[in-house]
């Protein structure tokens, strides 16, 4: 017994200047890396993910402007260039066009028919569908909104 | 501006709702903090469960509906509970020193602000609230409930209708209020949820320890785990609330924390999948501990915490039942299909993804400390095992990965393996700070309800 108690007093300084110093490290490393590059812009974000690696914030943004444009109960599909975010853009869309009915362009890597009877069409940037009865009626936010005419 | 102030400001109406809790006796006791840190939890826990049962009975959930009802009963148990006093007892072990107490307010305060400030960036957003989390909170908004038709659609299936509802209701909730989703502000609940386990850990501590004991642990738990959720992109996901409960959770079983035990457990099952999996390892880590540890955890706190894990998750699969929801996620039950040869790779590829923020720093110091204090295992005991025991369950769970793991594990591992991180940190911070004689006495103490 009086062996463990020698044993635990030896360490128990070190240990304590070890972890004291490393809760400074740590608290140094966390605010170097997350704090002062973002303070700035906790004011001038636009989307949830401006300074996150998710993507392209445009692409939501573009969504989030298209909310009022596009009448409630409207089907919409949305589309991005070369659909190489076209299934990004559907989630982004589920999530921000709640009163309008989503369809996909693309879902899990599968082209959706669905998507070719959409009443809206928003294209991302220069996308585009090749379908003459689909007619742009406003661009914003680096975007287009088509409409199809029936 | 009006309706971020009513999105934050329902976050704090659910104080309201959980306000009961904060009048258990063995809540009393925390300071006035944790009491608001436990009625916030007992809040979340309330409108899960009323959304469930609304859902189910067609009922919309509204400011009406919900909040009269839930915010006119819970007054009352409060009033009525307020009239329990609990025995005043004053914390054991010292009260440590001026500059001990000063170091960690300012490192604990100075990283609650860089997690604030770097979620309000938008530094730190998980992909996942983008895609489900928040997703569905917004559209359950729209018509006032759980809509299961919705989960059940097939282009839908990215929504996970198998994830339980405490996140995504508590978002559903402040959309509700406010009148629409505000997506940049609600990512700042993530720092909300590290407050809450900052508070009510220190507090336990203290209560058990003393306050030289909570002020030595609580700067580095902080620090760690701020650190990792902005690290594994945490914000506006489940990650926050789920490391919150399950630390709490085990902190209140294994030191003996009264009601707090299962209002936790009930709320990680509710928060995540894998929540069930830590509440189950966290059961039989205390039943190891009633032989091994010290101080042991009482029976008493064993039963509250297995009954309500089992009361929450009979409560969400239920309602998957009765709503059409999967019960099961077709991608993950090859449970005997194994790649053993993948084991090494497994353990080298989680290793590499435990950087935590902090260049795989936290980990690395807890472990030393673990094994520096090795003579006082004893009183880490059942952390140290539910932290070993949930790093050995996804070593395992990945020998069922077929895809590359570097993809796989390369996104899931920051952020699975923080409720580990988390226990480590207090089992390590146990083992150096506290005092087994001490623990015993408080243990018994603060063992009530």
């Amino acid at each position: 017994m009086p062996e463990r108690s020698r044993e635990v007093r030896i360490s128990e300084g070190a240990a304590h200047r070890l972890w004291t110093g490393a809760t400074v490290v740590l608290l140094v490393i966390a605010v170097v890396r997350f704090s002062t590059v973002s303070f700035p812009a906790t004011v001038t974000r636009a989307t949830p993910f401006d300074y996150t690696p998710l993507g392209d914030p445009g692409l939501w943004y573009f969504i989030e402007q298209s909310k009022t444009r596009v009448p409630e109960g409207a089907t919409v599909v949305v589309i991005t260039p070369g659909g190489e975010q076209d299934e990004v853009a559907y989630f982004f869309a589920v999530a921000l066009l709640t009163r309008q009915r989503v369809v996909p362009n693309r879902y899990f890597g599968a082209p959706q028919s669905e998507a070719y009877l959409a009443d809206y069409v928003l294209a991302y940037r220069d996308a585009s569908l090749d379908d003459p009865e689909l007619r742009a009626v406003e661009t914003f936010a680096g975007g287009t909104i088509i409409v199809r005419s029936r | 501006m009006t309706n971020a102030f009513l999105f934050i400001g329902a976050k704090f109406l659910l104080l309201l709702f959980g306000a009961p809790a904060a009048y258990a006796p063995s809540v009393q006791q925390l300071g006035i903090t944790a009491r608001l840190a436990t009625a916030y939890i007992a809040g979340h826990l309330v409108i899960s469960v009323a959304a469930v049962a609304f859902s189910l009975m067609r009922i919309e959930m509204t400011m009406l509906t919900m909040a009269v009802p839930f915010a006119g009963f819970a007054l009352a148990c409060a009033i009525y509970l307020s009239r329990r006093r609990p025995v005043a007892i004053a914390p054991p072990g010292s009260d440590g020193t001026h500059a001990g107490a000063r170091f960690a307010q300012i490192t604990t305060v100075t990283t609650l602000a860089c997690v604030f400030v770097a979620l309000l960036a938008t530094r730190a957003t998980s992909a996942d609230y983008l895609y489900f989390w928040g997703a569905k909170a917004a559209r359950f908004a729209e018509v006032g409930r759980i809509d299961a038709a919705l989960l059940v659609t097939p282009h839908m299936i990215h929504l996970r209708g198998l994830y339980p509802p405490l996140v995504t209701i508590a978002h559903t909730w402040s959309a509700l209020v406010a009148g629409e989703m505000l997506w940049v502000e609600n990512l700042a609940s993530a720092g909300g949820w590290l407050v809450v386990g900052t508070v009510i850990l220190h507090a336990l501590l203290r209560e058990k320890y003393g306050r030289a004991t909570a002020n030595g642990i609580i700067p580095f738990w902080t620090v760690a785990i701020g650190a990792s959720l902005i690290d594994s992109f945490s914000g506006g996901s489940a990650e926050a609330p789920l490391v919150c409960f399950t630390t709490l959770g085990a902190a209140s079983l294994f030191l003996g924390g009264g009601v707090l035990t299962p209002l936790c457990f009930a709320a990680m099952v509710l928060t995540k999948v894998e929540g069930t999996m830590i509440a189950v390892l966290c059961i039989g880590a205390a039943m190891l501990a009633r032989r091994f540890a010290e101080p042991r955890p009482s029976m008493r706190q064993i039963v509250a915490a297995a009954s309500s894990t089992a009361a929450a998750y009979l409560m969400w699969w239920g309602f998957q039942r009765l709503e059409g929801l999967p019960t099961s996620d077709p991608m993950r039950q090859r449970v005997l299909d194994l790649d053993v040869s993948r084991f090494p790779a497994v353990i080298v590829t989680m290793m590499a993804n435990m950087d935590a923020g902090t260049l795989g720093l936290s980990w690395i110091v807890a472990l030393s400390v673990v094994v520096f204090c090795v003579g006082r295992w004893r009183i880490a005991f059942g952390p140290l095992l539910v932290s070993l025991s949930i790093v050995g369950f996804y070593a395992v769970y990945y020998l069922h990965e077929r895809r590359p793991l570097e993809l796989v594990m390369g996104w899931e591992v920051p952020r699975i393996t923080q409720p580990a991180l988390s226990l480590l940190v207090l089992a390590a911070g146990l083992a150096l700070h506290a005092r087994p004689q001490e623990a015993e006495t408080a243990h018994d103490v603060l063992s009530a309800p």
